[in-house]
């Protein structure tokens, strides 16, 4: 896929990184990105795929901008306050990046869309609150056989993984159910769910243009409280009942 | 034997520090099982009982959903992963935090 001049002008500092260029820039204009939801994470990750040049993003995420969304799901404003959240994010992209292709699903992941919103894309950036959902689009992404990063955060904490099916550990290896102790509200700072949320899009973009190496088989886990970060190897396990040999 | 435990997440608020210096009286004699970092979790969540039990613990035994690591490895929550002086052990519950 060729790049027209406005491309090259916006992305000619972009492509100085290092292995990337202008056949990384073409890959991301040819690449699509599912990216769940587009809250706090989400919103970041859509918009650093949006400001990369990717060439089309799907996003799905249900229901109308609340107050309470404000401090942290940078693609919501206040005056689309009531209206829908993907109507509103997918307008924000746009208006950074009118080239932008964006398919806009008002539904969270369930499982009878799930199968479409992952055929539709290369692959994900899982950005849910739930364990329930993240777990149905991992066994979903293994299905297909595409990649998945999870990120997720908690207080001023967080965590991210990238999962490649067939060569890495699963979330099911690591997390097999939903644990009780998760709660569906949770202490959140924006600056900390948006850092994850870049950390999801750096992660896709080297997926995609095969710049640096992906955290397969590592989680990174950073404690913002005081800056501490940990990067360990997981291990795929044998008796997994998502990618284990059955 | 002396090994540092790093918290992560909902275990550093349990735990109320970020990382800790444990100590643990063991010879060689001491079996392995009493020696590994299942157990040295296991009994400290025990000693310190309420919300950090809670976390830690199901049924009385480690979590699987925990990441345990040592050294930077993960180590399964439900074998025995013998622990030398020096060791780095980390503990990082899942978390699911988006939207
Ligand atoms: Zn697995």
């Amino acid at each position: 896929m060729d790049l027209t001049p406005e491309e090259r002008a916006t992305y000619e500092w972009q492509m100085w990184v290092l292995g990337l260029g202008e056949e990384g820039q073409a890959m991301l204009k040819a690449a699509t990105v599912l990216v769940t939801r587009v809250g706090g994470i989400g919103s970041l990750a859509a918009y650093e795929l949006a400001a990369a040049g990717l060439g089309r993003l799907v996003l799905a995420h249900a229901g109308n901008i609340k107050p309470s969304d404000l401090n942290r799901q940078l693609l919501m404003t206040h005056e689309a306050l009531g209206t829908s959240r993907v109507e509103c994010a997918s307008r924000r992209l746009r208006e950074l990046n009118p080239r932008l292709d964006v398919i806009t699903h008002a539904e969270n992941v369930n499982a009878s869309n799930v199968e479409n919103l992952v055929l539709a894309a290369d692959l994900v950036v899982c950005c849910v609150p739930l364990f329930e959902e993240r777990l149905l689009l991992n066994a979903e992404c293994l299905r297909q056989g595409k990649p998945m990063i999870d990120c997720a955060m908690y207080e001023l904490s967080g965590q991210i993984t990238t999962i490649l099916p067939g060569q890495t550990a699963c979330l099911a290896c690591r997390v097999p159910v939903p644990p009780a102790s998760w709660k569906r509200e949770f202490p959140v700072l924006g600056a900390v769910a948006g850092t994850m949320g870049c950390l999801g899009a750096l992660e896709a973009i080297k997926l995609i243009t095969g710049v640096g190496e992906p955290l397969g088989n590592r989680l990174l886990t950073i404690d913002m409280r005081d800056m501490r970060l940990r990067t360990v190897q997981v291990t795929k396990r044998v008796d997994c009942e998502v990618c284990g040999a059955k | 034997m002396r090994v540092t435990v790093e918290y992560f997440g909902p275990a550093r608020e349990v735990a109320g520090v970020g990382s800790e210096v444990i100590e643990r009286h063991s010879s060689p004699h001491t079996p392995c099982a009493e020696r590994s970092v299942q157990s040295l979790i296991c009994q400290i969540a025990k000693e310190r009982g309420g919300r950090f039990a809670m976390l830690l613990l199901t049924d009385d035994k480690l979590s699987r959903s925990l990441v345990l690591a040592v050294n930077d490895r993960q180590v399964s929550a439900d074998e025995e992963t013998e622990l030398h002086d020096g060791d780095v052990v980390t503990i990082i519950p899942p978390v699911s935090g988006g939207a």
